[in-house]
């Protein structure tokens, strides 16, 4: 069975693009599209998919990661569904490719002026947990009555002493839109501000917004209680990284734990260096 | 979904060939007991080609429910004859039958016929007490399905009814049924399915965050009162 490029039709592909483009135009702004029915389930990377579709050239080098990792369901259903559908080869490593895929983590690797970030997200709105209603968000967007997200991350304070969002940490754009960043931990919330173009799909809820390069990404925090990027206190236990962020594993049955990057490339990338002839720790190439 | 229109179309020779059966509704219709649907010729939004946007005109709303899962249809519509926004329907019209499914084929310049698809239809027809400017009136739940299920075409009748309640004058009563935009974001069975189920998929990045917060928390929160713990509750 033979497929268009990146399997969607060219005129599909052609609205995705225009929904970007306004999406870079306007930065943090959600713009509505027209998402399409994927051959995968909604909730599982459509957004994303369709978004990578719509930016895939044959020369582009793909990586899909899920969680920071390489070799996740997600991310290998993903990777091959474009292998398949738009023949583009495809990496674990973060340096060489030139369109990323990820769900949950922004690689630790700085990205460059040359690569796009795509980000499957599952909730676009930053205010849903507040005010479930489209009809109210979008009137708040419009006119920058964001009240509502000062008092919960006040109210967190005043409760917990400190803002209680782990994850999906939301950002101000361009001193304009409050954006969901999609469920990334706060630790790598500062990797926002980047050279890379970053691209924002939400298949299920029909929306993509953008963040084009070097654009002012600010979390949101208050003068006395500042923006913290925390992370577990601790080394990667196998690379023995201390700036990457960690998954606690538990590894025996008496609850025994470890902590691991969860960029697995960055992590093999750093022993390879360290070891470069053990082949268990090469980066595998497709 | 060609041939959904509310209103009879009139009969043209071309079709004569074919049996119809005249609608029921057209026999109260003749007697001005049952309100007109206005009828629009704009071509209605198409909801598989644009994004849902809201406030859903009627041909958008009738679109989603007929795609919506029957699940959902059937209990918004039980809802509504529990009284969360009653409005009693008596069945007016029940009716199974086939229908040609044509595709518009723009390089060809014509559509084409790809086969019949069995479709179930239902007319319900409801109190309409009436305003200041008309008498009482019935007024009219319409809802047409894929397939053969009855139930849920007089849910989809019962559910439209629900949600015309601005269009008539009705009081909202902050019940589901008629909240168009709770009814239209949460009818599409492959949407939620999809986005139930993907918490299936790790998720042990952001449970970490959260792993990690909720112990600070909680070791502030402790370390902040080691006598009794009755506040922390």
């Amino acid at each position: 069975m033979s497929y268009n490029f990146a399997y969607l039709d060219e005129q599909t592909k052609r609205m995705i693009r225009r929904a970007i483009l306004k999406g870079v135009a306007i930065p943090g702004y959600q713009v509505p599209f027209a998402s399409r029915e994927m051959p995968m389930p909604y909730g599982w990377g459509t957004g994303g998919v369709q978004v990578s579709a719509a930016c895939l050239t044959p020369d582009d080098v793909f990586k899909v990661i899920d969680q920071g990792a390489d070799d996740t369901t997600n991310a290998v259903s993903i990777r091959r569904f474009f292998e398949k559908t738009a023949g583009v080869a495809v990496t674990e490593s973060t340096a060489e490719a030139t369109v990323i895929q990820t769900r949950h983590r922004i690689p630790e690797t700085p990205l460059r002026a040359d690569q796009i970030l795509i980000y499957q997200v599952p909730i676009p709105e930053p205010l849903r947990f507040l005010e479930p209603r489209e009809t109210e968000t979008r009137k708040m967007h419009g006119l920058e009555e964001y009240g509502l997200m000062h008092v919960k991350l006040y109210e967190d304070i005043a409760r917990h002493g400190e803002i209680a969002t782990a994850y999906a940490y939301p950002v101000k754009v361009e001193d304009r839109y409050v954006m969901d960043p999609s469920p990334i931990p706060k630790f790598d919330n500062p990797k926002l501000e980047s050279p890379a173009l970053q691209l924002f799909g939400a298949g299920r809820e029909q929306r993509i917004y953008a963040l084009p390069p070097y654009t002012k990404v600010v979390s949101l925090d208050f003068e006395d209680y500042p923006f913290d990027p925390s992370k577990a206190h601790h080394p990667c236990a196998l690379c023995g990284a201390e700036d990457s962020y960690l998954d606690e594993v538990i590894v025996d049955d008496a609850g025994g734990r470890m902590f691991v990057c969860s960029d697995t490339d960055y992590c093999a990338g750093r022993l390879t260096q360290e070891r470069p002839h053990d082949p268990a720790f090469a980066s595998t190439q497709y | 979904m060609g041939g959904a229109k509310t209103p009879a179309a009139p009969q043209t020779p071309e079709v004569a060939e074919t049996p119809t059966l005249p609608h029921v509704a057209e026999f109260l219709d003749r007697e001005g007991l049952l309100q007109p649907e206005h009828e629009d010729n704009t071509a209605p939004r198409d909801l598989t080609r644009e994004p849902l946007d809201f406030p859903a005109d009627r041909p958008l709303k009738l679109q989603a429910l007929a795609r919506g899962d029957e699940g959902f249809v059937l209990s918004m519509a039980y809802s509504t004859q529990r009284g969360y926004a009653r409005n009693h329907p008596f069945v007016g019209e029940l009716r199974i039958g086939r229908v040609a499914v044509s595709m518009d084929i723009p390089e060809l310049g014509f559509d084409i016929d790809l086969g019949e698809i069995t479709v179930s239809e239902c007319e319900t027809v409801n109190q309409f007490t009436g305003s200041k400017t008309e008498p009482p009136q019935f007024t009219r739940g319409y809802g047409l399905v894929f397939g053969q299920s009855e139930r849920k075409a007089i849910s989809m009748a019962l559910v439209d009814r629900a949600l015309r309640w601005e269009e008539l004058g009705e009081d909202d009563v902050g019940a589901p049924a008629q909240d168009a935009e709770f009814v239209l974001s949460h009818s599409d069975n492959v949407q939620a399915t999809g986005f139930l189920e993907h918490i299936k998929l790790p998720h042990y990045v952001d449970f970490q965050s959260e792993l990690e917060l909720i112990r600070r928390l909680r070791a502030e929160a402790m370390g902040a009162s080691s006598g009794p713990r009755e506040a922390a509750e």
